[in-house]
């Protein structure tokens, strides 16, 4: 059986404002997970409580299959962590960070840290304060490659960068996992980025996982119907369809698990299917969080 | 615990120390060189000695675990093989070390002066007891340092460490057992100064023992 990269069941961790509940997860080696979430969904938490930076408050967090936060340093040795508010030392040069980071890690890869500051296009003598925050990014992703982790935890990577950066530094990901060995873990708000390396994808929202598929099935089952209802016709209530919004005669039904026999229903009810549309990993997000939180409210 | 992990983090922590240490050092050296050539320089000297010892302590876990913490630089450390409770005794260490060897250098180039100059040598006992509450200071600030997040808590710990240091001295001058012997030839020691002392270290160890236990119940590092 193969090892799982994170394995994390039941987990919880309480805070005055903002609860983490029940979190289950996991991620085979050599697979991209995608972590989305508004604002405050617990991203940044459950990254932390898999670098062990917070202990959870119940349940069993295996890393590498390492228990959390028991054998963390082992755990951390093939981890590479990135998050947008990690910050490397102002005054002191990449080179001297590469350094410092070499001396720690044993599978140190020199070769590989200055072809990626050719790539980066950076100079080792810079110190970090006079870098750009792309550059700053770059920098950071530079330290954690190098060190050819199993596993690479990245807590909104591309936050605040242009979009050449970004592409950079998604070709850079998408690179890694030429080795099948290794596993990323990413989280980000945007979607767009999220879809393009991604295998997996779970969404999270106020501190719970909501769904969590492959990016295929998810692509393959949400639908938004473009429908035509003339006047005195009701639409059946399915429980496939997560929202339907009317203007006039025209409906718009955004479905969870499209099948023909949903667009059935509705022509059988007396309405028009006009369009059938595939939905963007945006809109499915949307779509899910809000359909989650009606459903949390009701 | 990895030995290797924590030395490269006690050197690190050591080479980013090195310029404020040799300079707090030389400021040090200064202020004893300034010291025999009259009693104002002496009295102007002795000032000088102890806001070196002062400046070094603040501005060096200031640096060390304060600005780290909030230049979110603690994120990359905590990012290395090293676990929560190695990092702690990491910049336990690279704290005492860049702290206590400069202080009790220091301390005994002035005892040395003292004892190699016309000057009374029995200002010893004092310049000893001065020190070791210095070094409580800095063992307390650096406690509360390392185990808590709160700017409040800390300027609070200066303000009374500063503040503490200023009855002391005064406070040890008009104790039984110095007051009438700061002139002497000779180094008095009496049981009370040394009975001070031994509190002082005391209460220093206690200090650093609490935050270690601290540590190893918190839950959140960054």
């Amino acid at each position: 059986m193969t090892e799982l990269a994170i394995q994390l069941e039941g987990v919880d961790k309480a805070y005055r404002y903002f609860q983490l509940r029940d979190v289950g997860l996991t991620l085979e080696q050599g697979q991209i997970l995608g972590f989305v979430g508004p604002n405050g969904a617990g991203k940044s938490t459950t990254i932390r409580i898999l670098m062990a930076l917070v202990h959870q408050d119940r349940g069993d967090v295996r890393v590498l299959g390492r228990a959390l936060p028991r054998e963390q340093a082992l755990a951390k040795r093939d981890i590479g962590y990135m998050s947008e508010d990690m910050r490397l030392y102002g005054v002191m040069t990449i080179a001297w960070h590469m350094k410092f980071v070499a001396s720690a890690h044993p599978h140190w890869d020199q070769d590989y840290a200055e072809t990626l500051l050719r790539r980066f296009n950076l100079r080792a003598d810079q110190p970090i304060k006079v870098l750009s925050h792309g550059e700053r990014t770059k920098a950071t992703l530079l330290l954690v490659l190098a060190r050819r982790p199993r596993l690479l935890l990245l807590d909104e990577p591309t936050t605040g960068l242009d979009p050449v950066a970004r592409h950079e530094i998604l070709r850079e990901l998408t690179d890694v996992l030429a080795d099948d060995r290794r596993s990323i873990l990413f989280s980000s708000q945007n979607t767009q980025d999220v879809e393009q390396i991604s295998d997996q994808i779970t969404f999270l929202d106020r501190g719970r996982i909501i769904e969590s598929s492959d990016k295929e099935t998810f692509v393959e089952r949400w639908r938004r119907l473009q429908l035509d209802v003339p006047l005195g016709v009701a639409l059946p209530s399915l429980p496939e369809v997560t929202e339907i919004t009317t203007s006039g005669r025209l409906a718009t039904a955004t479905i969870r698990s499209y099948t023909d026999d949903v667009a059935a229903a509705f022509t059988q009810a007396g309405a028009t299917v006009r369009e059938v549309q595939r939905m963007s990993l945006e809109e499915i997000f949307v779509a899910n969080v809000m359909s989650s939180r009606k459903e949390a409210n009701a | 615990m990895s030995h290797s992990i924590v030395r490269h983090l006690v050197v690190k922590d050591l080479r980013l120390a090195g310029p404020l240490v040799t300079g707090s050092f030389v400021l040090g050296v200064l202020s004893l060189a300034l010291s025999p050539w009259s009693g104002v320089a002496f009295f102007v000297g002795g000032s000088v000695f102890v806001v070196t010892l002062v400046l070094l302590n603040v501005m060096l876990v200031s640096m060390s675990l304060m600005n780290e913490r909030k230049d979110k630089v603690r994120v990359f450390l905590l990012s290395m093989p090293v676990s929560t409770s190695e990092y702690f005794v990491a910049k336990l260490v690279s704290s005492l070390l860049a702290y206590v060897v400069p202080s009790v250098l220091l301390t005994l180039a002035a005892i040395g002066l003292l004892v190699a100059t016309p000057l009374p040598n029995g200002f010893i006992p004092l310049t000893v007891a001065v020190s070791v509450h210095c070094l409580l200071y800095f063992c307390v600030y650096l406690a509360f340092a390392l185990v808590s997040d709160s700017q409040g808590w800390m300027t609070t710990i200066i303000v009374f460490g500063n503040v503490s240091i200023s009855f002391v001295i005064p406070g040890l001058i008009n104790m039984t057992s110095l007051n009438g012997t700061l002139g002497a030839e000779t180094a008095v020691w009496k049981a009370d100064t040394l009975g001070f002392i031994a509190i002082e270290l005391v209460l220093a160890v206690v200090a650093l023992v609490i935050s270690f236990i601290v540590n190893s119940r918190k839950t959140e590092f960054i």
